[in-house]
C-alpha cells in the first residue's frame, strides 16, 4: 500500500487501512519515542497520543513530505509536549563546559539497542536537544522555538549531553578493558 | 572516530524498530479518539452553554442598566417643576370650563418654575394646584379636580393621564371599546398597552370653557412592576380586560446523537459495523396552555450520517480426494493392485469485508409538547415531538447490523420523533436555557415502502424566550 493510498483511506475512516498504518509504522514511531521520554508506558502513550493526532489530521498531510517524516513529526512533537510538562529539565552550562576533548573509541561495537541505552542514561533536558539536534536533524533555532528555549541553552544542553556521552563511552571502555 | 561520527552512527536508530506491548495495541488508539471526540463534543457544548448564558447575562445585565437609567431621569424630573402644558400657562392663570373636551392631558417639563390655577364652575372643581415637583403627585393633584364623569387610563408601557368627555366616557366600558377610542383619537398607545392596562373609571365632571388640551408625552417609562408611581386614593374598582394572557414562546435547538455496532455480528453471514451519527436543529412557536403546558409547531432539519465497514463471509465444501494405491499379494495368486479413494469434505470460507457509508437530511415539521415541573427544586422541563418530513438530499448505502441498501436519490417520506428531559434555567425573566439528554427515533421510507428506523442517544441545547 502506497503513502497516498494510506492517507486517503485513513481520511474515509477505513479501518482496515487505519490499522495498516498502525502495523507499518508503529514499531519505528516507538522507538523515536523511546529516545525522548524517560520510560517505556509514557513512550507507549506519547505514541498512542500521537496517533490519535495523526489520524485526526490526516487530512492536513500535504505530501510536502514523505509521511513516515510527518509523522515523525508528529510523534516529536508529542514526545515534547511530555517532556515540557515535567519542570526544571533545563540545566544550564558554564562556557568552560563546552570544551569538550573525547577519546578515541570505536563506535563501531555499538549495537542499536546499545545506542538507545546511551541516549536513555542522558537527562530529559539533555536528551531532548541532543535527539532532535544529532537523530532528527534540527538546528539550534528550530530546537529553540519547538522547546521554547534560547538558542543558547540548546546549545549548551547539546554540549553538556555529548559530554555526559563520553563519560558514559569511557566507562563502558573501562568495562570492556 | 570523532564526534561528528559519533552522532552519525545515531542516524541508525532511524530504523529501528520496537514492537509496541499489549498495552500499546490499535484497538486503545482508536478508543482514544472515541473518548476524544466526545470530550470535544462535551467541550464545545459547555463552551456554548457558557457563550448563551453569559450573553444571556450580559443582555439582562443592560436592560438593567436601562431601568437604572430611567430611574435616574424620573429622579431628574423630580427636581424640576412641572406644569400642565405651557399654553395653559400663557393663558390666563384661571380658566372657567363650561364644557369639558380635554383629552390626554399630561404633564410637560419645565424648565422653568411656574404654576397654573385651574378654577371651574363646578363647584367641586375649585383650585387645582399644578406646579407640583414631580409627575406622580401631579397625578395626586388630578384626583382633587373632582368630578363629573371622565376616565382615567394609564399602561405601565406608556402612561397616560385623561380627562375625557361625559359623552365618551359613557361609550367606553370595557377595554375593546377603549382600543377603539385610542385608534380614533390617533393615540400612541398600543393594543399591548391595553393588556396591561389598570382601568380605572372615575366620574369626574369639569370644563374648561371650550378649550381643549393637545397631549403631551409625560416621556415617562416605568417598568413593569413598578406600578406604584400612581397610588391615588381612586376608591375605583379595577376592570381586567378579557384579554388573552397565555404566553407563546420562541425555541431554537440543536442536538446530536450517536448510535454504534462496534463488533460484527458472527452469526450473519454479512455483518456491518459503524457508526451513525444524526444532528438536528430546529425552531419552534410554542404556547402555553394550561399549567405550564406548552404544545407547538416549527421547522426542523436534520442531517443523518453513517459511516462503517461491511463483511460478507461466503462459506463452502470442498471436497478433497486422496488416492492411494496398494498391493495386494495373495499367495498362489498375481499380485493385486488397489486403488483406495479417500474423500474428505473440508469446510472453508471467503471473507469479504468494505466500506459503507451514507448521508440523509431532511426537512420536517415538528409538533411539539412540552411539560415544565420540578425536583428537588430544579425546574425541569419534558418534551416530546412528533416530525413528519421528507429527505432533501441522500447519498450512499444505508445499513442496519446485518444488511444493507441503496437509499435512492427520490425524495423519501420521514418520521421522527423524540423524547426529552432536563434542566432549565432561566437566565433572564423571558428567556431560559435547557439542556437537554434526549432519545430520538429516526426513519424514512425506502424504496420499497418500508420504514427502516433507529433509536438514537444524544444531548442538545434549546433556547427559549418568552415573545408574549
Amino acid at each position: 500500500m502506497t503513502d497516498k493510498e494510506l492517507v486517503e483511506g485513513c481520511i474515509r475512516e477505513d479501518k482496515i487501512v487505519q490499522r495498516e498504518l498502525w502495523n507499518r509504522f508503529s514499531g519505528k514511531l516507538l522507538s523515536l519515542c523511546m529516545r525522548y521520554c524517560k520510560n517505556t508506558e509514557e513512550a507507549e502513550d506519547a505514541l498512542m497520543e500521537a496517533f490519535v493526532k495523526i489520524y485526526n489530521n490526516m487530512d492536513r498531510f500535504r505530501y510536502q513530505s514523505s509521511l513516515e517524516t510527518w509523522m515523525r513529526r508528529i510523534c516529536v512533537n508529542v514526545s515534547i509536549n511530555k517532556i515540557r510538562a515535567r519542570k526544571n529539565i533545563w540545566q544550564d552550562l558554564s562556557e568552560s563546559e563546552y570544551e569538550l576533548g573525547y577519546d578515541d573509541y570505536s563506535f563501531e561495537n555499538l549495537q542499536l539497542q546499545d545506542l538507545l541505552d546511551l541516549i536513555n542514561t542522558l537527562p530529559d533536558g539533555y536528551r531532548a536537544v541532543f535527539n532532535m539536534f544529532a537523530i532528527e536533524g534540527f538546528s539550534h533555532k528550530e530546537i529553540a522555538n519547538e522547546l521554547g528555549i534560547d538558542e543558547g541553552t540548546s546549545r549548551s544542553q547539546l554540549a553538556k549531553a555529548r559530554k555526559s556521552l563520553q563519560n558514559h563511552l569511557n566507562k563502558m571502555k573501562g568495562g570492556e578493558s | 572516530m570523532n564526534w561528528k561520527d559519533f552522532e552519525n552512527k545515531f542516524q541508525e536508530l532511524n530504523a529501528h524498530s520496537l514492537k509496541p506491548s499489549a498495552n500499546a495495541t490499535f484497538e486503545e488508539v482508536m478508543n482514544r479518539r472515541k473518548k476524544k471526540k466526545r470530550r470535544v463534543i462535551i467541550y464545545w457544548s459547555f463552551a456554548g452553554l457558557l457563550f448563551v448564558g453569559g450573553l444571556g447575562v450580559a443582555l439582562n445585565s443592560k436592560t438593567n442598566s436601562s431601568k437604572s437609567n430611567i430611574d435616574n431621569k424620573v429622579s431628574i424630573e423630580q427636581t424640576e417643576n412641572t406644569i400642565i402644558e405651557k399654553n395653559i400657562v400663557d393663558a390666563p392663570k384661571e380658566i372657567d370650563s363650561d364644557n369639558l373636551i380635554v383629552t390626554n392631558q399630561q404633564y410637560s417639563e419645565n424648565t422653568e418654575s411656574q404654576s397654573t390655577h385651574i378654577t371651574s364652575k363646578n363647584p367641586k372643581i375649585t383650585k387645582t394646584e399644578l406646579s407640583e415637583r414631580s409627575t406622580r403627585a401631579a397625578a395626586l393633584n388630578l384626583e382633587s379636580i373632582s368630578s363629573g364623569q371622565s376616565n382615567l387610563h394609564y399602561s405601565k408601557q406608556k402612561p397616560w393621564i385623561e380627562v375625557m368627555s361625559l359623552e365618551m366616557s359613557r361609550k367606553i366600558k370595557n377595554a375593546a371599546s377603549y382600543r377603539e377610542y385610542l385608534n380614533k383619537n390617533n393615540n400612541q398607545t398600543n393594543s399591548r398597552n391595553i393588556s396591561n392596562t389598570n382601568y380605572y373609571s372615575s366620574n369626574l365632571n369639569f370644563n374648561f370653557g371650550g378649550k381643549s388640551l393637545k397631549p403631551i408625552s409625560l416621556n415617562w417609562n416605568p417598568q413593569l412592576g413598578r406600578i406604584d408611581w400612581i397610588d391615588g386614593p381612586w376608591d375605583l374598582d379595577p376592570r381586567t380586560p378579557h384579554i388573552d394572557k397565555r404566553p407563546m414562546y420562541v425555541e431554537f435547538s440543536a442536538i446530536t446523537g450517536s448510535r454504534s455496532q462496534v463488533d460484527f455480528d458472527l452469526k450473519q453471514t454479512t455483518s456491518i459495523l459503524g457508526t451513525q451519527y444524526m444532528a438536528q436543529y430546529q425552531v419552534l412557536l410554542l404556547r402555553e396552555t394550561w399549567d405550564e403546558f406548552l404544545w407547538g409547531f416549527g421547522l426542523q432539519y436534520t442531517e443523518w450520517i453513517g459511516n462503517g465497514q461491511w463483511r460478507n463471509v461466503e462459506n463452502f465444501d470442498v471436497k478433497v480426494i486422496d488416492t492411494s494405491y496398494r498391493i495386494v499379494k495373495v499367495p498362489g495368486l498375481p499380485n493385486q493392485k488397489i486403488q483406495i479413494i479417500d474423500t474428505l469434505v473440508k469446510q472453508e470460507s471467503n471473507t469479504t469485508t468494505g466500506n459503507i457509508g451514507y448521508k440523509m437530511d431532511n426537512l420536517a415539521l415538528p409538533i411539539s409538547f412540552r411539560k415544565v415541573t420540578s425536583a428537588f427544586r430544579t425546574p425541569l422541563r419534558f418534551g416530546a415531538q412528533l416530525s413528519p418530513g421528507f429527505t432533501t438530499y441522500t447519498r450512499g448505502e444505508y445499513f442496519s447490523a446485518t444488511e444493507y441498501q441503496t437509499i435512492g436519490k427520490s425524495r423519501r417520506p420521514t418520521f421522527n420523533a423524540k423524547l426529552s428531559a432536563g434542566p432549565l434555567v432561566q437566565v433572564t425573566g423571558d428567556f431560559s436555557l435547557i439542556i437537554e439528554p434526549s432519545v430520538m427515533y429516526h426513519s424514512f421510507l425506502d424504496m420499497q415502502n418500508n420504514f427502516n428506523g433507529r433509536w438514537f442517544t444524544g444531548l442538545g441545547v434549546s433556547m427559549q424566550w418568552r415573545i408574549k
